[in-house]
């Protein structure tokens, strides 16, 4: 009886947000971070700014949480806040000039409060998502993410990206092949 | 060329993509052939490297200071953006009772009152200055300049003048002449002949 009382459905919990209930909003982050910082992740490969593009995508959440329509699922919501909140990022021709120039959005930040282990995890792993794409264009890498890192299905993907099941498929099997190539090339390089 | 379609149905196996009908079909045709069984494996080995590299989940470093840091965030925001209130105001007065209006009323009020006496003062020094002409030089006065004064003081000025020119043993229908040509300011017209005989007349 305490479990039931205790576990909210999202639904439960976005409508508690909408009669301004901050305690269901704090479940809501708790319950859904670890999701938006991992998409995050694997967008940016970054720690510190898949950080704050989870605190910007719950910001949205609340301000616009009148506005969610309890049928969708929460985190393909959220999936399409953080992708949304990436695209804008990555067209910002501030950022992509530092990026390219400077290079230091590549190696040189680092979340300060992280353990060596985990920053050690972070890092690799950043750089074995950018070495393998790293030639692919934002849409299609959205794609991958979605499709092959976070298991979403063709019709989760359509919701987020808004694109269609045939252009979401092109771009799919585009972003494989070069995947493939490029890890081809990696282990070429290492043996 | 044939293996094409199979191969196509591999890998779209692989992205589970499949229905079962069509993955027992593809099952079938891998058992009966090697190059299209090759293939799967080939492909299958790829995406399990794939995997191997970025198929590892990014560790969140601190999850209870992300959560604290969005929800600061986010009340951060829901202050900043939050609608000022409004404070009530104070119900605006009429205009003639603003303290810069009075003042102003004031100041104008001292101006006009000022104008005012200082042309009393140039008024009634300019008359006295003719009284004192007409008695000590027993000149006549321009009369072109009477016609200038204001009709009240005319009037007293007219009096005075028929006064001293009764005291000087004028004669009364002259003296009546000469305060009507005054009143209507005809005198100028006379001749200095005219004006000669009277002094005379007077110093008699």
């Amino acid at each position: 009886m305490s479990n039931q009382e205790t576990i909210t459905t999202d639904a439960e919990l976005i409508l508690n947000c909408q009669s301004d209930d901050q305690g269901a909003f704090r479940t809501l982050v708790e319950r859904y971070q670890t999701t938006a910082f991992r998409f995050a992740f694997r967008l940016t490969c970054d720690t510190p700014e898949a950080e704050d593009l989870c605190q910007k995508a719950f910001i949205k959440v609340w301000n616009y949480r009148n506005r969610i329509n309890q049928d969708l699922l929460f985190s393909t919501l959220l999936y399409t806040i953080v992708s949304r909140l990436w695209l804008d990022h990555t067209r910002s021709k501030k950022l992509r000039f530092f990026a390219s120039k400077l290079n230091v959005i590549d190696t040189e930040i680092v979340d300060p409060n992280a353990s060596p282990k985990v920053q050690a995890i972070n890092q690799d792993l950043a750089q074995r998502i950018k070495a393998l794409s790293k030639k692919l264009p934002p849409r299609q890498r959205l794609v991958f993410m979605l499709r092959d890192l976070e298991d979403l299905n063709i019709r989760e993907v359509m919701e987020v990206t808004g694109l269609s099941a045939g252009s979401i498929k092109t771009n799919l099997s585009i972003a494989r092949q070069k995947i493939r190539k490029q890890l081809l090339n990696i282990t070429g390089r290492r043996t | 060329m044939k293996h094409a379609k199979w191969i196509r149905s591999i890998h779209l196996l692989r992205a589970g993509e499949l229905n079962p009908e069509e993955e027992q079909v593809l099952s079938n045709h891998l058992s009966g052939c090697k190059d299209c069984s090759a293939v799967y494996e080939k492909v299958q080995l790829d995406w399990i490297k794939v995997m191997g590299e970025i198929g590892t989940e990014p560790v969140l470093p601190d999850s209870e200071r992300l959560s604290d840091d969005i929800l600061s965030a986010v009340y951060r925001n829901e202050l900043q953006f939050a609608p000022l209130k409004k404070t009530p105001r104070a119900e605006k007065e009429p205009f003639f009772l603003m303290p810069g209006f009075r003042l102003g009323l004031q100041v104008a009020s001292l101006v006009l009152l000022a104008v005012f006496f200082v042309e009393q003062f140039q008024v009634t020094n300019s008359i006295q200055r003719l009284e004192i002409q007409l008695q000590s030089q027993n000149v006549r006065p321009r009369y072109a300049r009477l016609n200038m004064i204001p009709p009240a003081f005319k009037k007293q000025l007219l009096v005075m003048v028929k006064e001293q020119l009764e005291q000087r043993g004028l004669a009364t229908n002259r003296i009546d002449e000469i305060v009507q040509s005054l009143e209507t300011g005809s005198i100028e017209n006379e001749t200095l002949s005219t004006r000669k005989r009277d002094l005379t007349r007077v110093e008699k």
